[in-house]
């Protein structure tokens, strides 16, 4: 799969949010009327930038960041010739934010002028914010839960206090892999969704992403037909999010 | 298990039971869970690090390098299960490299099955105490396992 868009619409930090979510390697190449400009993305991690001028490293990223023209698109697999990128992405990002500041650079990102290094809570935030509204509109979900697949909280909302979040995220997680395994084993095609029955309610694991999934809380009594059709609803709304779309 | 009073001959059986029991249970979870497998050996470090409290570990660092860095000092100080590890933090990131772990055969079996080992007692336990430091919000973005140079280099990063 190839994702790809304008750069008008999804600024550099969203698109490589995108791409360190994405697995093993990915490349973020950028067209635009001055150039190509690549960064390599391994293990979540930016190890390389290149430029159409000569520019390697966290120069290149410097100068991609100004990029409001032109496509992008992301090449899963694609792993860099050599490693020029050391540090942390967050502390690259800021660094670069701080040079194009000094440099006085026009087309700067507002919202990264502002606060670059809260990126990641920002995504939360919203993250947050759409389950709370979920459960305030809906009365067949009544807790709900973003999370990795390695078992990260993105951001819970149960309604017992005493719920574990963190073994919550562990047990989605290890339901997803089976239930993934369960549909390769059967040929049943790609996992969608698990929907597990207790005596007082029901458990919804569904697939945000390959790598994030929502978790759901239903009552015993609920309109099953109208939960599923609001998870689809919510999952399409946090793609969005952890895309860098919302 | 003390192994102190072993001899050369029992403590390689020893070692070779430790390898097949963790390979199996790597490799069986693996294929049952796929990526899984990583979140659900987080509930394993929670439990490992509950363990290790019980016996004295002692994790009050305000310093997440410190506070893996303490993890590291038990583990090949007092258990002798590597030979040296040495500790980089960068901003939000927290580098650990362990020299000579005793378990590389375990991972070395896995890589070469093309399975990225997941059971290791520096990663889980270092990331279930950083997890319960930060509300969950920690993740691992690198674990390396280069069984030519017996390292291995786990980067975790702080979230928030």
């Amino acid at each position: 799969m190839t994702l790809q868009g304008s750069l008008q619409e999804v600024d550099l930090p969203h698109i490589v949010d995108l791409a360190r979510g994405m697995g093993d390697a990915v490349a973020v190449v950028l067209d635009t009327p001055q150039g190509l400009w690549t960064l390599y993305v391994e293990d979540g991690r930016v190890v390389h930038a290149e430029g159409p001028h000569g520019e390697r490293g966290e120069d290149a990223v410097a100068t991609a960041l100004v990029r409001r023209e032109g496509t992008f698109h992301l090449e899963p697999g694609r792993l860099p010739a050599t490693r020029t990128i050391q540090r942390p992405w967050n502390a690259v990002l800021l660094d670069a934010l701080r040079r194009l500041d000094e440099a006085g650079a026009p087309s700067q990102p507002e919202s990264y002028e502002e606060e670059p290094m809260t990126k990641p809570k920002k995504m939360r935030e919203r993250i947050a914010d759409a389950l709370e509204d979920l459960l305030n509109e809906s009365s067949d979900i009544i807790g709900a839960a973003v999370v990795g697949v390695d078992g990260l909280i993105y951001s819970a909302n149960f309604p017992r206090r005493d719920t574990d979040d963190n073994l919550v995220a562990a047990v989605a997680a290890a339901v997803y892999g089976l239930s993934q395994r369960s549909m390769k084993q059967t040929q049943r095609g790609t996992f969608v969704q698990t929907l597990i029955q207790g005596s007082d309610g029901y458990m919804l694991v569904r697939s945000i992403t390959p790598q994030v999934l929502f978790v759901g809380l239903l009552p015993a009594e609920v309109n099953l037909g109208m939960a599923f059709a609001e998870a689809r609803t919510i999952t399409a709304r946090l793609a969005e999010i952890l895309q860098g779309l919302r | 298990m003390d192994t102190s009073n072993m001899t050369e001959g029992q403590r390689r059986m020893w070692d070779q039971l430790v390898t097949i029991l963790l390979y199996g249970l790597e490799k069986g979870l693996w294929d049952m869970l796929g990526e899984a497998s990583f979140a659900v050996t987080n509930t394993v470090g929670r439990e490992m690090l509950r363990v290790m409290q019980e016996a004295g570990l002692q994790l009050d660092q305000e310093d997440p390098g410190e506070l893996v860095a303490e993890i590291g000092r038990r583990f090949v100080a007092d258990m002798a299960i590597a030979e040296s590890f040495d500790i980089e933090k960068e901003n939000s990131t927290v580098a650990l490299r362990v020299h000579k772990c005793l378990l590389m055969d375990v991972e070395k079996k896995l890589l070469d099955q093309g399975i990225k080992p997941f059971m290791c007692p520096f990663l889980n336990i270092a990331m279930a105490a950083l997890r319960e430091r930060t509300g969950g919000a920690t993740t691992i973005t690198q674990f390396d396992v280069n069984p030519e140079t017996h390292r291995c280099l786990l980067r975790f990063q702080l979230l928030d």
